[in-house]
C-alpha cells in the first residue's frame, strides 16, 4: 500500500481560478494514488473560504482534505504546513493553474529517476518552462478562452520526452520528492517568508548536495499567472535575488551557462516544428543549391521564381552550404499566404571540400532524404557539395533532375577556357588539359580522368538533364554519353520583371546620336574585357563610344566609359539614361544561356555576341544582333564601324529584339513540374499550355 | 525511442543548431563592419556573442574575430540585427528615437513656451520636460530657459520627453544631447535594460545638491537673471533650417 | 532581261520590285571562271551562320544540286557560299561561286563546311588549321536523312560532325548547321603557344568614377522662368550641378541677363514659353545650341502642349523632357523639325552622398515607423490613407507614424509624430516604409523627389496603382479605398522578410540610377546629343 502523492494547493484569493484549479485536479485524477490537500490561508474573500469548505465536503473521485490557517501566514509558511501534514511525495500547485490529462503520472514517472528532487512541467507562464510564443498563440493560451486540453494533447504527442535537467524547478507546479524534503527540510520561511525565491532556494540547496531537477517536457499545465506588477513585487524579487546570489556562489555562473546551453531549446524546437507540419499528401521537391537561396545571382532568383510558380502542386526544401554545414530550408505552402519556412543545420564543411566525393556531404544528403519525404530532387549546382549527391541519390526512388548551368561536370575548370584565356572546346588530347589544369585549378591530368570517371559512373542516377540551350547540351555530350531521351531543353525565363521593363529602342536614339556600345558584365578577360579594350583603343578617330557596366576586375582602356556595377532589374532604364544603342558581349567563354542577353532584349537592344555557345545560338535564331569571334578583335572593330555607318541595320536588329517572345520564369515552370512527376503519377488538372519559344515573333 | 521520434529529434536539434549558427554569423558580421576603435559598439556586440556561445567556444571565437576587426564592410552591408524581441515599452521608443546619432555636436538648449512648458531643443527636435524636478535640474545645469513663441516651437519636430530612466545597474539618468547624464539622489525612474542604456556614452552627472545650491542662490538673489533675447534661439533655429 | 555579274564603272542602277534597271553603258558580264573568294564575300553584318558548300572532285553533273542547295539555304536565313573546282552551267540566284582552294576557305572563315565529296572533307581538315570553330558536314549516300556524327571525346571524327544524304532537303540541314555553328570547338588551343601573359589581378576600380573623360570646357546658361514650380527648379539645379562636373560652367538665371545667354555655348530655356524675350534670344543665337526644357506649365489641362510651348520648342529645334511621355508629347505636338530626348531627373551629387551614407549607417528601429507624405491635391485618397493608418496603429502596438510636411492629419494621435521640415536623412533612413499619393507633378507625371530619395535610403514605398512601378515599390489597387491601403501597409508591417527584400531592391535600383556615375552618364549622353545636333 503505497503512500499517495499529495497535491497541495494553497488558496488565498481569485475564486474563479481556484474553482477551475481544484476542479481540474479532481477531474483528471491519476493512476498512481493521489490526494488533494487544499489549505486556505485566511483568504480575505469570504466566498473563497466558503467554497473551499463546500468543496471539501463534497464527494470526489480522489480523497480531498481541507485545512484553514487561522490567520494569513503567507504562501511559504502555508506550503510548509502542507509538507508537515503529508508523508509522501508532494506537488506544490498554485491556485491559478489547471492541470491536464495524465499530468501526475508522467511527473511521477520522471521523478522515479536517480537523484531527482523536483519535477516541473511545461506551461504558458513559468520562467524557463514557458513554451514558445507560437504554441501559446496557436492555442490562445493568453486569451480569454484558452484551449488547455488541446494544448496538453499536442504537447504530449509532439514532445520528444527528453526530460532535461535544469538548475531549479519553477514553483507554479513543482513535484518534490519526499526523500529530498526529508534531507533538506521544507522552504526557508524565515528568510523568504514573503515569497519571491523560496523554491529556488530549496532547489539550490538540493543541488548543492547532489540532487537534480528535471522538466517533464511532455506534460503541460496551464498557469493563469499575470497578477500585479507593483513596486513591492519588484523590490521583493530584487531582495530575493540578492539573498540567493549571496548564499549560492555557483548560481550566477550556472545561470549564465543555462542561458547559453539552454536545455529546453531542443524540446521547444520540437514543439514548434510540430505546429506547422507539412501536408503529407502534397508533393515535395528537394533543391540542391551552391549558395543561399536569398542571394542575388541569376540561379537563386530563378529558383525562387520557380518555387513560387509551382506552389500549387509542390512544396520545396532547399539544401545549401554555409561555413559550418549545410542548411535545409523548408518552403511549405499552405493556402495563399507566405510559406512555412524552417531552417535546419546539418553537418558539413563545404568550404574545405577537397575530395571528389565528400563523405560528410553524402551522409548529410542521406539524412535529409530520410528525415522527410521527397518526390524529386533537383540539383542546380554541385559546387561545395562535391560529387556526393550523385552517390547519395543512387538509392533514391524519386525523379532526379539536374540543371546544367555551367559545365563543371565536364571539367572542374568550368569556364572551359584554356589557361583562362581561350575557349578550349573540351579537347580530345588530354595533353592540352595537362597544360591547363595545374595553373588554373592546381589539378593534374590524372585528377581530371578520375573526376570524369567518377561522374561517368553515376551519370545514370540523373533521370533528366536540363539544359537552357542546345549548345550547352552539345558541350556536355563531348564528355559524356548522355541518353538523348533524358536530355531536356528548357530555356530560362527572364528573371527581371519583363512587363515593367520591356521597351523598344527609340529610333531617334539610333539615328540621331553618336553610337554608344555597352559592354555589360564582369569586367575581366573571361567576359571579353581584352577584346573591348582593343576595340575601344582603335576607335579613337570616331565619335563611337564604348561603355562598360559591371564590376571591374582588370584595367579598362582609358577610352572606355566606366559606369560600375549595375542592378539588372533596372538595366533597361540605365541603358536609356546612358544612351546605349547596342550591347556587346564578346566573352571567349561559351555561355550556357546568357541572362544578360535576355536583359538586353528586354531593353530592346540588339547584341553583338560571341559566335559560339548560347549567345550565338540565340542571336542566330532571332536575328536580334550579330556574332563575332573574340579571337579576332579586328572583326569586332570592323563590325562596330560598319554599324556606325549603317544605322538602319541597328534598327533592323532592334526590331527583331523587340519582337521576341520573352517569358518570365513562371511560364517555364510547368516543364519542370512534368519532370518532377514520376512516370506513373497523374498530372494535375491544370497542366500549363505550351507557350511559344523565344525566336518566334510575338504577333 | 522510435524512428519517428529520432527523426523529430534530429530535426529539432538541427533547428537549434541553425539558430545558434545564424546568431553567431550575424554578430561576427557586425563586428567586422565596426570601424576602427569604436570600443563601445565592440563591447556591446561582444556581450551578445557571449550570450549566444558557451564560454569554451566563445574564447576561440574571440581570437578569430578580434583579428578580423578593422577590415572594411562588404559591398552592401548586411542589415544589422534587430535588438532581440523583448517587451516593447514606451521607454524603448524614446531611447530608440534618440539613439543612432551619437552625442550631438551642438549643445542642447532649454526653452520655455508661452504656456510655461519646458522643452529641450536638440537639433531639430523639441523634447518636453514633463517632470518638474528634472526641469529644475536642467535649469540649474543649462541656465534659465529662453522664452520662445508657439510658432517657433511648432516649426520643430516632436521628440521624446526628457525623463528619468534607470537600468538594472547604475544610478538613474536622463538622456540629453545624446549623452547619458546620471542623476544622483532621486527616486521613481523608468526601467530600461543595461544594453539599452549602454548605447549612450556617459556624460557629466547632474547632482541634486547643485539644484539645492541653485535654489538657495536664487533665494538670495531675489529675481531671476535676465532671459536671453528670444532672437538668439529663434535665430539659431532659423539659421539652421532656413525656410 | 540580261543576267549581270557586275556593273561597269560609270553605270548606275535603280532598284525595282523584282528587277534592277541599269543605265549608262552596256552592262558587262563579270570576269570569267572561278576565282578565290575575297573578303568582300564575308557578310558585313554577320548574324546568320556562314556555310561554305565545298566540292573538290570535279563532277559537273552535280553542280545544279550544289547551286540549288546554296540558293535554298540562302532563302532559309543561312549565309551560304559555293566553292567548286569548275564553273557550273547553272547560275545561282544568290551567290557567285568561288574556286575551291585553301585561300577561299581561309578568307571566308565559314562556321560550317558542307563537304560535297570525300576529297572536300580531307581538304577542309587540311586547310582549316587555326580556324578552331570550323566543323564539317559530309554528304554521304543518296538518302534523305540528316544526322549528327558524334563528337564524343575518343570517338570523334575530327571536324566531321554531321552527315546528309543527297536527297535531303536544305530545310533539314538548317537546324544541324545552327547547332554545329554554336557547338564546342573541334580544334583545341595549342598549348605551346603563349597567348598572353597571365592577367594580373587589379583592385576593383571605384565605381563612382563615372566617365573618366574630361570633355572640353563649355559655358551654359540655364534660364528658368518665374512660374516654374519649386520642384522643377530643384531638379534644374541638380542638373546644373551634374553639368558642372562635366566641365560645363552653368549659370542659372532669367531672361533679364540676355548678354550672357547670347554668347553661352549652350542655352537651356525652361518655363519661359510665351515670353517674347525668349523668342528674341533664340533668334539672336542663330543656330547655336538652344534647348527647350519641358516644364509643368507647358502642358495644358487637356494634356497637350500649349501653343506658346509649341512655338518656342519649334524655334529652338531641340528639346528635352523629364519623362518619355513628355518627350513623346514634344515629338508629336510640334510641327517643325524637332529633336527631343528624355533627360530624367537625377538627385544632386552631394545630396545623394548624404542619403546613401544615412542609408548605410542607419541603426534599425525597435518598432516600425511608417512615414506618410500627404497629398495636397488628392483629398479622397488621403482620407483613405489616414483611415488605413489609424486602423494599422490600433492593430499593431509597435507601429508609429511620421507625418512629413503635412497639415492636420492624424492630429493628436499619441503614436504620431509630425515632421514639419524635411527630416534629416538619419531619421528617414529608419523608416519601415514611405506611403504617399502626393507631390507628383501631375501633368509631367514626374514623381516627387522625396520618393526617389527614400529609394536611395533603402526604404520601400507604397503608392497608388496609377503610378509607375519599380523595384522596392508596392502599388495599391483602388487607392480611394482605405481597406486597400490597410491591407498593403499591414502586410509590410507584418512580413519583415518581404520588407527587407523590397528595401534592398529599392536601394539597389536607386543606387544604379541615381548615383553620381549615373548622372555623369546622363550628362555625357546629353552633351553628345547636343554636339550631334550642331553638326
Amino acid at each position: 500500500m503505497s503512500v499517495p502523492v499529495t497535491v497541495i494547493v494553497p488558496v488565498y484569493g481569485g475564486l474563479d481560478d481556484v474553482v477551475a484549479c481544484l476542479g481540474s485536479v479532481v477531474r483528471h485524477g491519476a493512476d498512481v494514488p493521489i490526494e488533494l490537500l487544499v489549505i486556505d490561508d485566511a483568504s480575505p474573500q469570504p466566498e473563497v473560504a466558503v467554497f473551499v469548505d463546500q468543496f471539501g465536503e463534497q464527494d470526489h473521485p480522489i480523497p480531498v482534505r481541507v485545512l484553514h490557517n487561522p490567520q494569513n501566514v503567507g504562501f511559504v509558511r502555508t506550503v510548509n504546513r502542507g509538507l508537515a501534514a503529508t508523508k509522501g511525495d508532494v506537488v506544490i500547485l498554485n491556485s491559478d493553474t489547471q492541470v491536464t490529462a495524465g499530468w501526475l503520472d508522467r511527473m511521477v514517472e520522471a521523478a522515479a529517476a536517480d537523484d531527482v528532487a523536483t519535477v516541473t512541467p511545461l506551461t504558458n507562464f513559468g520562467s524557463i518552462c514557458t513554451i514558445p510564443a507560437s504554441v501559446i498563440d496557436a492555442f490562445d493560451l493568453a486569451g480569454d478562452a484558452p484551449r488547455i486540453d488541446e494544448c496538453a494533447q499536442f504537447v504530449a504527442r509532439a514532445s520528444l520526452g527528453l526530460r532535461p535537467d535544469v538548475i531549479t524547478g519553477v514553483g507554479f507546479c513543482m513535484l518534490m520528492r519526499r526523500d529530498a524534503i526529508d534531507v533538506l527540510g521544507g522552504f526557508d520561511e524565515e528568510t523568504f517568508g514573503l515569497g519571491y525565491g523560496e523554491e529556488v532556494d530549496f532547489c539550490l540547496r538540493a543541488s548543492r548536495v547532489g540532487f537534480r531537477h528535471v522538466v517533464e517536457d511532455s506534460t503541460f499545465v496551464y498557469h493563469h499567472g499575470g497578477g500585479s506588477f507593483g513596486e513591492s513585487r519588484r523590490l521583493g524579487l530584487a531582495r530575493g535575488s540578492a539573498i540567493l546570489h549571496g548564499r549560492y556562489g555557483f548560481f550566477r555562473p550556472a545561470n549564465r551557462r543555462e542561458r547559453t546551453e539552454n536545455p529546453l531549446a531542443v524540446p521547444f524546437a520540437a514543439l514548434e516544428l510540430a505546429l506547422d507540419t507539412r501536408d503529407p499528401s502534397r508533393r515535395q521537391v528537394l533543391h540542391i543549391l551552391h549558395s543561399s537561396p536569398g542571394a542575388l545571382g541569376g540561379t537563386e532568383k530563378h529558383l525562387r521564381s520557380l518555387i513560387e510558380a509551382l506552389r500549387g502542386e509542390y512544396d520545396a526544401s532547399i539544401l545549401f552550404p554555409v561555413e559550418s554545414g549545410f542548411v535545409l530550408r523548408t518552403m511549405w505552402f499552405t493556402g495563399d499566404g507566405p510559406p512555412v519556412e524552417r531552417e535546419m543545420l546539418f553537418p558539413g564543411a563545404a568550404g574545405r571540400v577537397d575530395k571528389l566525393v565528400d563523405d560528410v556531404a553524402a551522409e548529410t544528403l542521406r539524412a535529409v532524404l530520410d528525415v522527410d519525404h521527397y518526390d524529386a530532387v533537383h540539383i542546380h549546382n554541385l559546387i561545395h557539395h562535391s560529387l556526393a549527391p550523385l552517390h547519395a541519390l543512387e538509392d533514391f526512388d524519386g525523379q532526379v533532375v539536374c540543371s546544367v548551368r555551367d559545365l563543371y561536370l565536364a571539367c572542374p575548370n568550368h569556364w572551359l577556357l584554356f589557361r583562362n584565356q581561350a575557349a578550349c572546346g573540351i579537347p580530345e588530347d588530354l595533353e592540352v588539359c595537362a597544360a591547363c589544369l595545374p595553373p588554373t585549378r592546381g589539378m593534374a591530368r590524372e585528377d581530371l580522368e578520375a573526376f570524369r570517371g567518377a561522374v561517368g559512373d553515376h551519370i545514370d542516377v540523373v533521370d533528366h538533364w536540363v539544359f537552357a540551350s542546345q549548345s550547352a547540351a552539345d558541350y556536355m555530350l563531348r564528355a559524356y554519353d548522355l541518353d538523348p531521351g533524358r536530355i531536356e531543353l528548357i530555356q530560362h525565363g527572364a528573371i527581371i520583371d519583363v512587363d515593367r521593363a520591356r521597351r523598344p529602342l527609340d529610333p531617334a536614339l539610333v539615328t540621331d546620336e553618336p553610337l554608344r556600345v555597352g559592354f555589360v558584365g564582369m569586367g575581366w578577360p573571361k567576359k571579353g574585357l581584352d577584346v573591348v579594350n582593343r576595340v575601344a583603343d582603335r576607335l579613337g578617330d570616331t565619335s563611337i563610344e564604348i561603355h562598360h557596366f559591371g564590376k571591374l576586375r582588370a584595367d579598362p582602356s582609358p577610352r572606355v566609359h566606366v559606369h560600375g556595377t549595375y542592378d539588372n532589374e533596372v538595366l533597361p532604364e540605365l541603358l536609356d539614361l546612358s544612351g546605349i544603342q547596342v550591347v556587346l558581349l564578346p566573352a571567349p567563354y561559351a555561355e550556357t544561356f546568357g541572362h544578360v542577353l535576355t536583359e538586353a532584349f528586354v531593353a530592346g537592344r540588339p547584341v553583338i555576341g560571341t559566335s559560339y555557345g548560347a549567345l550565338a545560338e540565340r542571336i542566330r535564331a532571332s536575328g536580334a544582333g550579330w556574332t563575332v569571334d573574340p579571337d579576332d578583335p579586328e572583326s569586332v572593330e570592323a563590325l562596330v564601324r560598319a554599324l556606325d555607318r549603317h544605322r538602319p541595320e541597328i534598327l533592323r536588329a532592334a526590331e527583331a529584339a523587340h519582337e521576341l517572345v520573352l517569358r518570365p520564369v513562371a511560364e517555364t515552370a510547368h516543364r519542370y513540374a512534368e519532370l518532377y512527376r514520376r512516370p506513373d503519377d497523374t498530372e494535375p488538372a491544370t497542366a500549363g499550355a505550351t507557350a511559344p519559344t523565344e525566336g518566334e515573333p510575338r504577333r | 525511442m522510435s524512428d519517428d521520434r529520432l527523426r523529430r529529434q534530429l530535426q529539432a536539434q538541427a533547428v537549434v543548431n541553425r539558430q545558434l549558427h545564424a546568431q553567431l554569423a550575424e554578430v561576427t558580421a557586425e563586428l567586422r563592419a565596426v570601424k576602427g576603435n569604436d570600443a563601445n559598439t565592440v563591447r556591446v556586440l561582444w556581450q551578445r556573442i557571449e550570450s549566444v556561445l558557451p564560454r569554451s567556444v566563445a574564447s576561440k571565437v574571440e581570437r578569430r574575430v578580434r583579428g578580423a576587426l578593422g577590415t572594411p564592410a562588404g559591398p552592401r552591408r548586411a542589415r544589422p540585427a534587430r535588438p532581440a524581441a523583448r517587451e516593447r515599452t514606451e521607454t524603448h521608443d524614446w531611447l530608440d528615437e534618440l539613439h543612432g546619432t551619437g552625442p550631438l555636436e551642438d549643445e542642447p538648449t532649454l526653452v520655455q513656451d508661452p504656456e510655461g512648458d519646458l522643452f529641450v531643443i536638440e537639433g531639430s527636435l523639441r523634447r518636453p520636460v514633463p517632470r518638474m524636478i528634472v526641469g529644475a535640474l536642467l535649469t540649474a545645469e543649462m541656465g534659465q530657459p529662453e522664452p520662445v513663441t508657439a510658432e517657433v516651437i511648432g516649426e520643430l519636430d516632436e521628440g521624446p520627453p526628457v525623463d528619468l530612466l534607470q537600468a538594472p545597474s547604475g544610478p538613474p539618468f536622463v538622456i540629453v544631447g545624446g549623452r547619458r547624464r546620471p542623476v544622483n539622489g532621486l527616486a521613481i525612474p523608468h526601467d530600461v535594460e543595461d544594453d539599452q542604456a549602454e548605447r549612450f556614452e556617459e556624460g557629466r552627472p547632474l547632482r541634486v545638491y547643485r539644484l539645492q545650491q541653485a535654489v538657495a542662490a536664487k533665494r538670495q538673489e531675489g529675481t531671476t537673471s535676465s532671459a536671453a533675447p528670444a532672437a538668439t534661439v529663434v535665430g539659431r533655429i532659423r539659421a539652421r533650417w532656413p525656410g | 532581261m540580261t543576267p549581270v555579274d557586275q556593273l561597269a564603272p560609270g553605270q548606275s542602277a535603280r532598284n525595282h520590285e523584282a528587277r534592277v534597271a541599269v543605265a549608262g553603258a552596256a552592262p558587262t558580264a563579270g570576269p570569267d571562271g572561278l576565282h578565290d573568294a575575297t573578303s568582300d564575300s564575308r557578310p558585313v553584318f554577320p548574324w546568320r551562320p556562314l556555310v561554305l558548300v565545298l566540292a573538290m572532285t570535279d563532277a559537273p553533273g552535280e553542280w545544279a544540286d550544289a547551286v540549288a542547295l546554296v540558293d535554298d539555304l540562302q532563302d532559309l536565313d543561312v549565309d551560304a557560299r559555293l566553292a567548286l573546282p569548275s564553273v557550273p552551267a547553272e547560275r545561282s540566284r544568290t551567290v557567285r561561286p568561288a574556286r575551291s582552294s585553301e585561300s577561299t576557305l581561309r578568307t571566308l572563315r565559314p562556321d560550317v563546311v558542307v563537304a560535297w565529296d570525300a576529297e572536300a572533307v580531307a581538304a577542309a581538315e587540311r586547310w582549316a588549321t587555326g580556324l578552331r570553330t570550323l566543323t564539317v558536314i559530309e554528304r554521304a549516300g543518296d538518302g534523305a536523312d540528316v544526322d549528327t556524327v558524334s563528337w564524343r571525346i575518343g570517338r570523334a571524327r575530327g571536324r566531321v560532325r554531321g552527315q546528309f544524304g543527297s536527297g535531303a532537303p536544305a530545310r533539314d540541314l538548317v537546324p544541324l548547321v545552327h547547332r554545329l555553328a554554336a557547338g564546342p570547338h573541334p580544334e583545341a588551343p595549342d598549348p605551346n603557344v603563349v597567348i598572353r601573359e597571365p592577367q594580373r589581378k587589379w583592385d576593383v576600380v571605384d565605381p563612382k568614377l563615372g566617365v573618366h573623360h574630361r570633355p572640353s570646357a563649355r559655358t551654359c546658361t540655364y534660364v528658368i522662368g518665374d512660374s516654374t514650380p519649386p520642384a522643377s527648379r530643384r531638379a534644374a539645379e541638380a542638373l546644373a550641378g551634374h553639368l558642372g562636373r562635366a566641365n560645363v560652367d552653368v549659370t542659372l538665371g532669367d531672361l533679364s541677363s540676355p548678354a550672357l545667354a547670347a554668347t553661352a555655348d549652350i542655352v537651356l530655356l525652361q518655363g519661359v514659353a510665351g515670353d517674347s524675350a525668349a523668342r528674341d534670344l533664340v533668334a539672336r543665337r542663330a543656330g547655336r545650341p538652344t534647348v527647350f526644357v519641358l516644364d509643368e506649365n507647358d502642358i495644358g489641362a487637356d494634356g497637350r502642349l500649349t501653343a506658346e510651348a509649341v512655338d518656342l520648342a519649334g524655334r529652338c529645334g531641340a528639346a528635352i523632357a523629364p519623362t518619355d511621355a513628355g518627350r513623346d508629347l514634344l515629338r508629336a505636338g510640334v510641327d517643325r523639325p524637332l529633336r527631343a530626348i528624355t533627360v530624367a531627373p537625377v538627385v544632386a551629387a552631394e545630396r545623394y552622398r548624404a542619403l546613401a551614407a544615412a542609408g548605410r549607417d542607419a541603426v534599425p528601429s525597435v518598432h516600425e515607423v511608417i512615414a506618410w507624405y500627404p497629398a495636397t491635391d488628392e483629398p479622397v485618397v488621403d482620407d483613405a490613407i489616414e483611415q488605413a493608418l489609424r486602423a494599422v496603429l490600433d492593430a499593431h502596438p509597435a507601429v508609429r507614424v511620421d507625418v512629413v510636411g503635412g497639415g492636420r492629419q492624424l492630429e493628436g494621435h499619441p503614436l504620431v509624430r509630425r515632421l514639419s521640415t524635411t527630416p534629416p536623412p538619419a531619421r528617414a533612413a529608419r523608416w519601415a516604409m514611405f506611403v504617399t499619393a502626393g507631390g507628383r507633378r501631375p501633368r509631367l507625371r514626374v514623381e516627387p523627389a522625396t520618393l526617389t530619395e527614400v529609394g536611395v535610403l533603402g526604404v520601400p514605398s507604397v503608392v497608388p496603382a496609377g503610378w509607375a512601378g519599380g523595384p522596392g515599390r508596392v502599388r495599391v489597387e483602388r487607392p480611394e479605398q482605405a481597406s486597400s491601403w490597410e491591407a498593403a501597409i499591414s502586410h509590410l508591417v507584418d512580413e519583415l522578410p518581404t520588407r527587407d527584400a523590397l528595401a534592398f531592391e529599392a536601394a539597389a535600383a536607386a543606387e544604379c540610377l541615381q548615383r553620381p556615375a549615373a548622372a555623369d552618364a546622363l550628362v555625357n549622353r546629353f552633351l553628345g546629343w547636343i554636339d550631334r545636333g550642331s553638326r
